[in-house]
């Protein structure tokens, strides 16, 4: 219905080209404190995201403005001819090289089903939430989880755009933060973590509480870190993570049209920063692969179109640290006059050279958590303060707390060294490690 | 984000609580039975929640009498105005910031959220709307392969007005870009800093805003629970947090469980007095409810949340502080920050240190810097506050690392002691 009052407005208005993404969702959420419920909450949602676009010449040239709108449900008609109005006249006003839509096509990328749906209403919440508290009683009384939030999403998106591009999709999303925590003798500490899935993958949940359980035991005898001076970091997980995130975002279309990266095709991405100290590739100490993924089974994010429409398949980005392909969006890619390849959610990592074991040999910090990560994916800095981690001085592992580190991508991309290990992250699949000279080390004392 | 239209239902039932959100509801041309056949339908959905295993139980919420509505008021309404001038004046500031040669990309931006809410309940029906805005100016200096961010930001309960402020502060953005091209990276260790406004408001936020949320207390997950009467900061340190009394990005007349705002003061002189309350928690801890109960949107649950947290202004003057410091940093153009409310460390970082060696800035920038401590510690350094204030209220606060909600932070610039790295 709503769609229909959506499409039959924009052919009042004599608009042309349009794309329109329906998304329907269902939520269940649970919210603990220990194992009690603080609250059961049940979410229906339905949103539509319609984008328009107005052409125009000038001396000779052809133009293409966008604008984009959300459209709730409770619009009235005269409402959604107002705001699909308001939209035209601001696509207008944004003059930009002209692109052509996606017309049909297939994508070469099936999803799998999720086992969410195999399961009824009852069970999709109580699987994940027995696996998420399955942990507790291995490391009990010694830790116990304090709080947990669980919230199982099914989403149903439905794609069309004006030249026929048309696909229907279904999918779970499920997401769990919680928080784990033992006493030690100057009182209770905590650790947190969250964890995004599409499977009721029983022991991936459960081990993901499970080691930050045995992670906040240790947090009980962190010391706070002392000055352990220049020794290399090894960065976990998410972190880890995120380190070859740089490399993924900085490859993408919109990036380098709006000159935020600076990477080009061709070039090795991983050579150090100015041409008067350019090295050869061989300095290069562990050249990276790195694949844009539009499926990665246990990954929510995996889907078969991107958000224009376009249709995705994995592709090689990075081949020994050199770039072979932008992925992005189709604009983007237009204007900068390379490859159509789409925008990807995902990627994955090749497998590095090094076995976490052998990274952790040497004397060495290894954070596994902080406050708040954050890497500027423009400028290459990251940085955060060490909510725990342990340093290993060449004889003892000690956990440690308290104190930062930070560092620049723009410099430590030659000298990164990945592990050989790979696990599920948030947006990947990739090395559980990476080893790192030259990060600074700020101590807690 | 921001744009969201839709209704939430929430019920209590022997003492249990549940929530159902829905985007719609079809009223129009239901009549009496189909009005009750979707009130049953609702309460179907309620009532499967409530009989959960192991649901807790709160006392009964509170409903006394009252109806109240505020209609809030801008300068220059953004709806209404020529968008031809908007985008003129917004392209104007990209392409003045962007030189192609030092300023390789500008971003400037303009947004304006109209807010309705009403609540109602059996005894309770309240209404209010107002508008609030952010813009901001963004920057990227590249030298080689080494690119460095900074920002101008602008918010408030305000339309189009806010504009003329950005515009006014390009030369120094420009400016600053240009600095940061040779910043330096610090010398981990511990200094003296200055923290301008926006980034001591962040370090209240941090500190004893998130860590005095009482849902928090509930969990057992707040040192500050402990500490209630004693001592936290230096005698210098007073903060609040309210929706009343202040006009900014966090103000409103009531909370999403339909709460009159009020003003806490959480630290006196640096005595910690007390918490900031969603409605849930309050009742469950015996505690005022002190109307922060606040969601994301429709869909979200209530939290308790800050609104506008800041320090009491001071005596002091910035050159004084600055004339005060031995070596130390002056910092601003807060990043991000982070709370640990069990454990009290402190996470903050700033786009931007400029030094001070005996009382003089030195010309030397520092980029990023990224600031911890322990929070008693950080607090009870405080050794000087200004008298100045000022609120600071674009980008939003999360509760962790989601739920995120408008908010204000500020007050005056503060000296105190922290590690930086």
């Amino acid at each position: 219905m709503m769609k229909e009052k959506i499409l039959a407005t924009l052919a009042a208005a004599g608009i042309s080209d349009w794309r329109l993404v329906r998304s329907a969702l269902r939520r269940e959420e649970r919210y603990f404190v220990g194992s009690a419920l603080e609250q059961a909450r049940s979410v229906d949602e339905e949103k539509y995201s319609l984008t328009v676009y107005v052409d125009s010449e000038s001396e000779g040239k052809k133009y293409r403005g966008e604008a984009t709108v959300s459209l709730q449900p409770s619009l009235s008609s005269s409402e959604i001819q107002r705001k699909i109005s308001v939209a035209a006249m601001a696509a207008s006003k944004s003059k930009n090289p002209y692109f052509e839509l996606p017309g049909p096509s297939e994508s070469p990328t099936s999803l799998p089903p999720s086992g969410f749906s195999m399961l009824g209403r009852r069970s999709r919440i109580e699987i994940p939430k027995a696996s998420l508290f399955a942990a507790e009683k291995d490391l009990a009384p010694q830790a116990r989880i304090n709080s947990l939030e669980l919230f199982v999403t099914q989403e149903e998106r439905e794609f069309l755009n004006s030249k026929g591009q048309a696909f229907a999709s279904s999918g779970w999303k499920g997401y769990s933060e919680f928080f784990v925590e033992a006493v030690s003798p100057s009182g209770p500490v905590e650790l947190f973590d969250d964890v995004e899935f599409s499977e009721p993958d029983a022991l991936r949940l459960a081990q993901a509480v499970g080691d930050r359980l045995a992670q906040v035991v240790d947090r009980t005898r962190a010391k706070p870190l002392p000055n352990v001076g220049r020794i290399p970091v090894i960065l976990r997980g998410k972190e880890a993570e995120e380190l070859f995130g740089w490399f993924f975002d900085n490859a993408t279309t919109s990036m380098v049209f709006m000159k935020a990266s600076t990477f080009a095709l061709g070039a090795n991405v991983q050579l150090p920063a100015s041409p008067s100290t350019q090295s050869p590739a061989s300095s290069v100490r562990d050249p990276l692969e790195i694949w844009a993924e539009p499926c990665i089974p246990g990954l929510a994010a995996s889907a078969a179109f991107d958000p224009d429409g376009y249709p995705l398949e994995r592709r090689r980005v990075l081949k020994d640290g050199i770039l072979e392909t932008f992925t992005g969006s189709i604009r983007h890619a237009d204007w900068l006059g390379v490859q159509r390849t789409g925008a990807y959610s995902l990627f994955s990592v090749a497998p590095g050279p090094m076995k976490l074991e052998a990274m952790r040999a040497k004397p060495h910090l290894e954070p596994l958590l902080f406050s708040d990560f954050r890497l500027d994916t423009v400028t290459g800095d990251f940085g955060a303060e060490i909510r725990l981690a342990y340093w290993f001085d060449g004889k003892e592992r000690i956990p440690v707390t308290g104190g930062s580190i930070s560092g620049s991508m723009v410099e430590l991309r030659p000298t990164m060294v990945r592990s050989a290990e790979r696990a599920l992250a948030s947006r990947s699949l990739c090395p559980v490690a990476v080893l790192l000279d030259r990060v600074s080390i700020t101590s807690a004392v | 984000m921001w744009v969201q239209r839709g209704f939430v239902f929430r019920a209590q039932k022997e003492g249990a609580v549940a929530e159902y959100a829905l985007p719609h509801l079809e009223l129009q041309d239901l009549g009496q039975a189909g009005i009750s056949a979707l009130a049953d339908q609702i309460s179907g959905n309620l009532d499967a929640l409530f009989y959960q295993p192991g649901v807790m139980r709160y006392p009964p919420i509170p409903d006394e009498e009252l109806k109240a509505e505020f209609h809030g008021s801008i300068d220059e309404d953004p709806f209404a105005a020529d968008p031809e001038t908007l985008l003129s004046r917004l392209s104007s500031l990209r392409e003045k910031l962007t030189d192609g040669k030092l300023v390789v990309m500008a971003h400037s931006r303009y947004e304006c959220v109209d807010v309705s809410r009403i609540f109602i309940s059996p005894r309770r029906e309240l209404f209010q709307s107002f508008a609030w805005s952010q813009a901001y100016l963004f920057g990227v200096a590249r030298s080689g392969q080494t690119s460095k961010m900074s920002y101008r930001a602008v918010s408030g309960r305000k339309g189009l007005e806010i504009l003329s402020t950005l515009e006014s502060s390009l030369d120094s953005l420009r400016e600053e870009l240009a600095s940061l091209t040779k910043a330096i990276k610090i010398e981990p260790g511990e200094y003296e800093v200055i923290f301008d406004p926006d980034v001591a408001g962040t370090l209240a936020h941090e500190a004893f805003g998130h860590g005095v949320e009482t849902d928090m207390f509930l969990k057992g997950r707040a040192k500050a629970s402990e500490y209630l009467g004693k001592r936290v900061g230096s005698d210098l340190v007073t903060m609040y947090d309210g929706a009343a009394e202040v006009d900014h990005s966090g103000s409103f007349l009531f909370d999403d469980e339909g709460r009159s705002s009020t003003r806490t003061k959480i630290i006196d002189k640096g005595i910690l007095l007390g918490g900031i309350s969603d409605s849930l928690s309050a009742l469950a801890l015996g505690i005022p409810l002190t109307g922060n109960g606040r969601r994301q949107a429709f869909s979200h649950k209530a939290y308790a949340r800050m609104t506008n947290t800041y320090f009491a202004p001071g005596a002091s003057s910035l050159e004084e502080m600055i004339g005060s410091v031995k070596n130390g940093w002056f910092l601003s153009r807060l990043n991000a920050g982070m709370e640990d409310p069990r454990n009290w460390g402190i996470q903050l970082i700033c786009m931007v240190g400029r030094e001070i060696v005996d009382g003089k800035f030195t010309g030397r920038v520092a980029s990023p810097v990224i600031c911890s401590g322990y929070v008693p510690d950080v607090l009870k350094a405080i050794d000087m506050v200004s008298s100045d204030f000022a609120l600071a209220g674009s980008g939003a606060c999360g509760k962790g690392h989601k739920e995120y909600v408008k908010v204000s932070s500020g007050g005056p610039y503060v000296k105190t002691r922290m590690r930086l790295g």
